[in-house]
């Protein structure tokens, strides 16, 4: 009797599994049926529309024909034609997509793109729509790597690469190593969001090409800073600014700081090891202040200079002076640039301000604007020289010819 | 049919009875009849079974001692005359027909006496059998090398030997009509739960059945759930693990004819444990255990996982394995389910033309199908070489398991899933895999629950689970079906120490 | 008795767990940052002692009766009629209820995974596993529950562990920026899940160990559910910060964005086959429970013939409930509160203090 039932239930089991495929698989898409998106990029195409452009990647030609093994190098310049960028004009991004997919012949696939580049005239004119669509449809990434070029950003897609596979995984790994400015996605709709209204996407310009004999164009850009103000893009700042805003929001790393240090005529380079910016806000009498603590620690790479750093303590005091005033002059500079200049609240700030006085906060948050270009900012770092490195043969040379 | 058989007794008169033999015995041309004088006077008869008995003793000491025989022999003094001239440690005396007709053919010698309502059964049964040889399909780098044979008195020696208790019971059954199989259901009375010998003793007596050719038979007959892919009983060929079985309270089915033991009850975890576990250090059992652990789910699901994440998720994958992965699969006419199906179907061929072949042919089997069809399929541009990997690795890992039959059912059980992934994605596998899961936790053997003891969780065992805690460590026996008589298996206190006192010796 | 399986009150913290959590993990922490903002990390720790109080009260009945489920208690405390119409209405609401949490399961995964299978076969694959493991038995599925819960979990925590990096404690501060009342508020929604321990009514009956034990047990449970949803809490107010209340499952982008050196990312499909498992259970004691519970009420003497019409109702009911996402959000975050604290925790709490003036009487 039991057996018979469950006899039962394994025929109707069967029976069910052998309908399942028969009834379709909605969702189911070969890797083959896929047009790989590796990274995109958003122009303004005109007042109404923009234009999107999808790096896609061609399998069949990295494949290197026959499938024998992807050992061999195509002759084609080093991987350089794996990757094709193909564009299409639409009302926003899922309108663009839907005309670039009528003329594709593969299903495309936003899962991998890592990289989003915006174009100078589209990041002008606001991006809101652009990330909304990003962020809401399921595919696209959420630490998708996001940038801001000058003039069409498609160029940049279109650049060679040599180390890399192509140049959305050249940009997408250079953002990782954290050298300079990196956003994600999810960063971007954050900074978009909260109450400081500003943002900083980086930057980048492509120079134009300097030899014949380096292709690789991916590296032969400048490095910098877009600032935003709400959704709109309203300046771009150089590297050394960059730097500023990178110290003053806590994510720098992979630095090198070079320093003249009193008394001596060469530079010593150290190495950053590890920092750590703390923004302290104040408000007195109505006085809105921030006190931004940066404590460095770094280990010396190269000393040029006659300072003894092995065994001098004067010395080293000296050179994290000097540190100290690079590093403050470099914060002060960027705060010159973006809090007076353009005013843009990319450090969040008003965040620090609302977690310290939620009450002040509320009653002068409309104000906002206003305040964030007077607020009186003190930069105190303490660089720290831990590390003397390995040798000193250079130093006491030195010393020796000036005694 | 035995009630009448039972009814005929031995009849006084020889002729009778030659009669009444001959009959049973028409066309068997591998019986022999031999009559002979005992002491030149009395008419008798031999009767056994060529090639089944050893002739060499039957001819010096039966023969020659019963024509020599010189005191007459009469119903009552029969036992004693024999017992005192014939040299045989084996001689019983039997009744009827019909016990005489079993014990010929177990291979004893049957002599009838003119005049005597007996018949001597002599135990002089020798037939050719096979050495006691390394079991193959489970073989250990450190352990004992023997394997069970086909003649039952060899294993049952085998295991007695190991266990010299008087408490290693061994009760016989005769299973099969035709067959007349001998069966022995062995256990170790006190350590065995009285209930678990009592289920086992009722399951074995109602087997109905013609013949009993393999323990699969009586595995087949009596296991709890018949429909489950799951064996429900676990199988060895190693006098040690029944051993180590019968002192942890199971209780083993000897079947005559094959060197494969019943073990029961048996959990999943039994199955994948290997009595080497045991005689290696503990940490490395450990980690042996749980490499089996991660390859039987490799084997259940890894073709499915990668069928799954390749058509359905394929954001789930790095980017550069992705891309890599569509170079390999750009000129793959199938879909990714056709091509693992296909790769798995021929798989399983090639494994079982291996098996069935001779040995040397085998391997070349196994060369051909596996080195030259991998790589010509893969250049050909029928199957990616990605797949090919996954197929490979697959069948490694069913290759880890120590059970062969646990083996099989996730061998059979990963294509279903497989279909369920190509339907359906990571769902589709997950919701097999729940499925396995219910069913396996609704499965028992002899009353213990299949998972045990992580499902339900018994603490105490679950350290020769999760680990292979060190001997001294075990020092209780785990819980099976009833109630256990004693459970401590070793005295308290047994963990290695240095000897204390003076250190500067 | 129709149940002869027995289940340990181990077994009961275990199932009890994605009882609660399977649904909360995903739509909690949006609701809760609706209305708290940035306290809701707090919200579930609040709405836990509705949790304990509801363990308590169905502890307190099932000492007065042990050896019934709730559906046959409310017979003798309210009398034939009465208590027969609040078992039915038990019943009925045990099916609305999984018709939500299947449509919510179905809805989740029609919107993240599988965008144009239809969600039928979706719901129906589900259904099937559940109907099975219902017609293997409440030891069964307790035992699986067993198994398969401690692997979702390790696979939870597995991914908060990969996700403290992306985290930043300061989103948290400052901490009841609007005093304590939005807090208050927020944790409306999630006591609406605490009270589902009232569902331990039904299978009190069944433990094979009663008493302290049991009781200490479901603690730890709803202790432990407070853990979990908290910490998720945590990891989401962490990540997002203020962006969390436009997602509708934050912790699903969560995971979608942890990237443990660039190899494990985009790792949402694992979370799903964890929470698949949670959903798993969920459904499948809220199927028991109604089958049981139905089987109590018409006398039969196996419940195991009402799986089949009660999982077909309950995937009709699946897909009448709403019409789309967001009636059911809205479902969810309006009526179903104010009917579950209803069912979970008001008539309970009428029925035992009749209880206690009838024991009174009697005494």
């Amino acid at each position: 009797m039991r057996g018979r039932r469950t006899a039962r239930i394994v025929l109707l089991m069967m029976v069910l599994l052998g309908a399942l495929p028969l009834a379709g698989c909605w969702d189911r898409t070969e890797v083959n049926d896929l047009g790989l998106i590796t990274g995109a990029a958003i122009d303004k195409y005109n007042d109404n529309l923009i234009s999107l452009s999808v790096q896609i990647f061609i399998p069949r030609a990295a494949a290197g024909g026959g499938g024998t093994g992807g050992m061999e190098m195509s002759g084609k310049g080093g991987g350089a034609g794996s990757t094709f960028v193909h564009s299409a004009t639409g009302e926003n991004i899922a309108d663009a997509l839907s005309h670039l997919q009528e003329k594709m012949p593969r299903k495309l696939f936003w899962g991998h793109a890592e990289v989003i580049i915006f174009g100078e005239e589209q990041a002008r004119s606001g991006i809101g729509d652009d990330v909304d669509y990003l962020m809401r449809a399921p595919q696209p990434r959420e630490r998708a790597y996001i940038y801001v070029c000058s003039g069409k950003a498609r160029k940049s897609l279109e650049m060679q690469a040599v180390l890399e596979r192509d140049s959305s995984e050249a940009l997408r790994e250079i953002a990782k190593s954290k050298a300079s400015m990196s956003v994600t996605m999810t960063e971007l709709a954050q900074m978009l969001t909260d109450q400081s209204g500003g943002a900083a996407l980086p930057w980048l310009r492509q120079n134009p090409a300097r030899s014949k004999h380096n292709p690789d164009s991916t590296s032969n850009y400048t490095n910098g800073t877009a600032i935003f103000k709400g959704d709109r893009m309203i300046g771009v700042v150089d590297e050394g600014v960059t730097r500023g805003i990178l110290w003053l929001r806590n994510e720098i790393s992979n630095a090198v700081i070079t320093v003249t240090p009193k008394g001596s005529r060469g530079t010593v380079s150290a190495k950053l090891l590890r920092s750590k910016t703390r923004l302290i806000p104040h408000i007195k009498d109505g006085n809105w202040s921030m006190t931004v603590r940066i404590h460095v620690e770094t280990a010396a790479l190269q000393n040029a200079s006659s300072a003894n750093l092995l065994s001098s303590p004067v010395d080293v005091k000296n050179v994290e002076a000097a540190m100290n005033a690079e590093i403050s002059d470099r914060v002060k500079q960027s705060l010159k640039k973006v809090q007076k200049d353009m005013k843009s609240d990319v450090f969040d700030f008003a965040g620090e301000f609302h977690r310290a006085y939620p009450k002040e906060w509320h009653r002068n948050k409309a104000r906002w604007d206003d305040i964030f270009p007077r607020i009186e900012i003190k930069v105190e770092p303490d660089a720290r020289l831990l590390r003397p490195g390995l040798t000193n043969v250079q130093s006491t040379t030195k010393a020796g010819e000036e005694q | 049919m035995k009630a009448t058989a039972d009814s005929q007794p031995i009849s006084s008169a020889m002729e009778d009875n030659y009669k009444t033999l001959c009959d049973i015995y028409s066309k068997c041309n591998d019986i022999i009849f031999r009559e002979l004088k005992i002491g030149g006077k009395t008419e008798s008869f031999l009767v056994f079974i060529d090639g089944m008995v050893n002739v060499e003793v039957l001819d010096l000491h039966i023969v020659r001692c019963l024509q020599h025989l010189t005191e007459p022999l009469t119903n009552e003094n029969c036992m004693e005359v024999l017992g005192g001239e014939l040299s045989i440690s084996n001689l019983l005396s039997v009744e009827s027909i019909e016990d005489a007709v079993s014990h010929i053919g177990m291979g004893c010698i049957t002599l009838f006496v003119n005049g005597i309502t007996l018949c001597f059964s002599m135990g002089l049964a020798k037939w050719e059998k096979r050495g006691i040889e390394e079991p193959a399909a489970e073989s250990v780098v450190r352990g004992p090398r023997e394997g069970f044979t086909e003649t039952m008195s060899v294993n049952r020696a085998m295991l007695r030997r190991k266990i010299k208790t008087p408490a290693l019971k061994m009760v016989p059954y005769r299973l099969g009509r035709q067959t007349h199989t001998e069966v022995n259901l062995t256990y170790i009375e006190g350590i065995a739960s009285e209930a678990l010998v009592n289920e086992a003793d009722d399951r074995i007596s109602g087997i109905d059945i013609d013949g009993i050719l393999e323990s699969g038979y009586v595995e087949g007959l009596i296991e709890d759930s018949p429909f489950s892919p799951f064996p429900q009983m676990q199988v060895t060929e190693r006098p040690d693990v029944v051993s180590a079985a019968l002192l942890e309270g199971r209780v083993a089915i000897l079947v005559d004819g094959t060197p494969f033991v019943l073990i029961a009850p048996a959990t999943l975890f039994t199955m994948m444990q290997s009595p080497e576990d045991y005689y290696q250090r503990f940490y490395i059992g450990t980690l042996i255990r749980w490499l089996r652990y991660l390859f039987f789910i490799t084997t259940l699901i890894l073709p499915s996982l990668y069928v799954a994440i390749l058509t359905f998720h394929q954001e789930m994958v790095p980017t550069s394995l992705l891309l890599s992965i569509a170079k390999s699969r750009e000129d793959i006419p199938f879909p990714a389910l056709v091509e693992a199906l296909l790769m798995e179907v021929s798989f399983e061929a090639l494994r079982e033309a291996g098996v069935r072949l001779p040995k040397q042919v085998g391997a070349a089997v196994s060369i051909v199908g596996a080195l030259v069809i991998g790589q010509a399929a893969t250049s050909a541009g029928l199957v990616s070489a990605p797949m090919v990997m996954v197929v490979a690795i697959t069948g490694i890992a069913s290759f880890m398991m120590p059970q062969y039959s646990a083996g099989i059912a996730i061998r059979m059980l990963r294509f279903p899933i497989m279909f369920l992934s190509g339907v359906l994605g990571l769902l589709g596998l997950m919701l097999g895999i729940i499925f396995i899961v219910v069913h396996l936790c609704s499965l028992r053997s002899f009353g213990v629950p299949y998972l045990q003891p992580i499902a339900p969780m018994k603490g105490n065992e679950m350290k020769d689970v999760l680990a292979r805690s060190p001997i001294w460590m075990q020092r209780r026996r785990p819980k099976l079906t009833g109630r256990p008589n004693n459970v401590n298996r070793q005295a308290p206190g047994m963990k290695p120490e240095p000897p204390k006192g003076n250190e500067s010796s | 008795m129709i149940e002869k399986g027995r289940i340990s009150p181990v077994q009961l913290a275990i199932f009890m767990h994605p009882t609660v959590l399977a649904t909360a993990s995903l739509s909690v922490p949006a609701i809760t940052m609706k209305t708290a903002g940035h306290d809701m990390w707090a919200a579930p720790i609040v709405s836990s002692l509705i949790g304990f109080m509801v363990v308590l009260v169905m502890f307190k009945l099932h000492e007065r009766y042990p050896n019934e489920t709730f559906i046959q208690y409310s017979e003798s405390i309210l009398g034939k009629y009465l208590g027969r119409a609040i078992g039915l209405s038990y019943i009925f609401s045990f099916l609305f209820t999984n018709g939500i949490v299947i449509r919510e399961y179905g809805e989740f995964i029609a919107a993240t995974f599988l965008l144009e299978t239809p969600m039928v076969f979706v719901v129906v694959g589900l259904m099937i596993v559940c109907a099975y493991a219902l017609h293997q038995g409440i030891e069964v599925w307790a035992r699986a529950a067993q198994l398969l819960v401690p692997i979702a979990l390790v696979i939870i925590v597995f991914m908060l562990v990969i996700m403290v990096p992306d985290m930043h404690v300061k989103e948290m501060f400052p901490i009841m920026e609007y005093g304590p009342l939005p807090l208050l508020r927020a944790s409306i929604v999630p006591s609406s899940w605490f009270s589902q321990y009232f569902i331990i009514a039904i299978f009190l009956p069944y433990l094979s160990k009663k008493g302290r034990t049991a009781l200490n047990w479901t603690m730890i449970s709803v202790v432990a559910s407070l853990t979990t949803m908290t910490l998720i809490n945590f990891a989401v107010l962490f990540i997002f910060g203020d962006i969390n209340k436009s997602y509708n499952y934050p912790f699903l982008i969560a995971v979608r964005y942890v990237s443990l050196s660039d190899f494990i990312e985009h790792i949402e499909s694992l979370l799903m086959t964890a929470w698949l498992v949670a959903i798993f259970i969920k459904i499948t004691v809220v199927y028991y429970a109604a089958a049981l519970g139905t089987a109590q009420i018409l006398r039969l003497t196996d419940y195991r013939i009402l799986i089949g019409p009660i999982g077909l109702l309950m995937v009709l009911l699946s897909l009448w409930c709403a019409p789309n996402l967001e009636e059911l959000t809205e479902l969810l975050g309006r009526s179903v509160p104010f009917f579950s604290s209803i069912f979970q925790i008001w008539i309970p709490l009428l029925m035992l203090g009749v209880a206690m003036a009838r024991g009174a009487r009697t005494a």
